[in-house]
């Protein structure tokens, strides 16, 4: 009897114990509440060199805005490689204008065109909520005197995520200028 | 007379100094040991198979709730004891939640059933003490519920605009969606793991407590998010811990 009343006041104990660490290192993971983004490359094939070979591609200087918004995703930034935007929560449609030459020529556009689905979801009382995007298409508008110009888009990735995951693959007309490595 | 004498004391003498003799002469009854597992076996089988059926009520769910918890949960609890070292259990309760976060999301989720099946060992099977003894056990859990998100909007009565979700503003165009998913159905399964006391307090009055850790095996849920919180499981997170304060009544069956 005596043990058991040892092993009773033990299991109060450990039980109590249990229980405020537990309630202590009650950690949230709220990592996917964050914004989800759309990740996308930039590349090139050289079709008079190779036409199966795909190459990264990198801008000179890249500014991108957006429709509907004064806030400027990209401002002006050099030796663009691989950017990440964001899509509209309350639209089905996200709109971006690339400037390749900000500075001297605004006018030096091409523009991206996003359709998507948003869906938003509840995590959590602690982390709230999160919006699902998924990239139904991606299409692109040419400017007929752009100094670089898309040629295609190719959709590798629908869900935009928030762990650098690729999306899109935008592939430009090749240009002399020397690329980067080859995938 | 005096022969006779003679022959009785010498009959003693012989009986006496014999006797140790014998003893010594005598092989120590040795049994084999075929015979003493049978003896053992004999031993056990004194336990009867059924020992009494537990019912038992849980204390601790709607305690913590009196003492500030968001989540209302009970359960009733009915136990065989076999041969008083395995328990089979199978509990049964409603849980629920009616909740306000600090940001105005307002997750409700009405009392909804959960089952456990399982069995528990009693570690103290070969004590005199038969009513009291610490046990250890497993359960297979599952709960099938409903629930409700939603999130007021928050109005501007002077511009007169409103924001659909506070909670989910988007920071480049602004503006959000009124977020407000009703009747999502969710169901969980996972598995227990109980370690536990019970202790016979008066006649057929018993007392317990059992520390579970539970796991998550599969988890189905709504179009528009994750249920907050499971009855009997508690958080929707990977593991949780529980546990129980249970009054126990022992059927005199």
């Amino acid at each position: 009897m005596k043990n058991l009343v040892r092993i009773f006041l033990l299991l109060i104990i450990v039980g109590a114990a249990v229980s405020i660490h537990s309630s202590c290192s009650d950690e949230n993971d709220c990592s996917l509440a964050g914004r989800p983004m759309m990740y996308c490359t930039f590349k090139t094939i050289d079709k008079s060199l190779d036409p199966t070979k795909v190459l990264n591609d990198t801008l000179d200087s890249l500014t991108i805005k957006a429709l509907g918004t004064d806030s400027i995703i990209l401002n002006n930034e050099k030796k663009v490689h691989k950017i990440m935007l964001p899509l509209r929560y309350t639209s089905d449609s996200t709109v971006f204008i690339l400037q390749y030459n900000p500075v001297d020529n605004p006018d030096d556009v091409d523009t991206l065109y996003i359709v998507q689905q948003n869906t938003p979801y509840f995590q959590s009382m602690e982390c709230g909520y999160m919006m699902k995007q998924n990239i139904i298409s991606a299409k692109f508008g040419n400017r007929a005197n752009s100094s670089e110009k898309i040629d295609s888009i190719y959709l590798r990735n629908k869900e935009a995520n928030s762990n650098e995951i690729e999306n899109l693959q935008i592939f430009f007309k090749y240009r002399d200028r020397t690329p980067d490595t080859a995938d | 007379m005096t022969a006779h004498r003679i022959r009785l004391t010498s009959l003693f003498l012989l009986f006496y100094i014999g006797l140790p003799l014998s003893a010594q002469q005598q092989r120590p009854t040795h049994t084999p040991k075929r015979d003493q597992k049978k003896n053992k076996v004999v031993e056990v089988d004194t336990i009867p198979f059924y020992n009494g059926t537990y019912i038992g009520v849980d204390l601790y769910g709607p305690g913590s709730k009196l003492l500030g918890s968001d989540f209302m949960s009970s359960e009733i609890s009915v136990a065989v004891n076999l041969k008083n070292k395995f328990i089979p259990t199978i509990e049964f309760g409603m849980g629920g939640t009616d909740t306000w976060s600090e940001t105005g999301i307002h997750y409700k989720s009405k009392a909804a059933p959960f089952f456990r099946i399982g069995v528990d060992y009693n570690t103290m099977a070969k004590k005199k003490e038969k009513n009291s003894y610490l046990y250890a056990g497993l359960r297979y859990a599952f709960s099938s519920f409903k629930y409700d998100v939603s999130t007021m909007p928050a109005g501007d009565p002077i511009w007169g605009d409103v924001i659909g979700n506070p909670s989910l503003e988007d920071n480049y165009w602004g503006g959000s969606v009124p977020f407000s998913h009703l009747g999502m159905k969710g169901s969980v399964q996972w598995l227990e793991i109980v370690l536990g006391v019970k202790v016979r307090i008066y006649k057929n009055f018993n007392m317990g407590w059992s520390v579970r850790m539970k796991y998550k095996t599969s988890a189905s849920t709504g179009e528009y998010g994750d249920p907050w919180y499971v009855p009997g499981y508690g958080k929707f997170k990977s593991n949780n811990m529980g546990i129980t304060y249970s009054l126990i009544y022992k059927l005199p069956l």
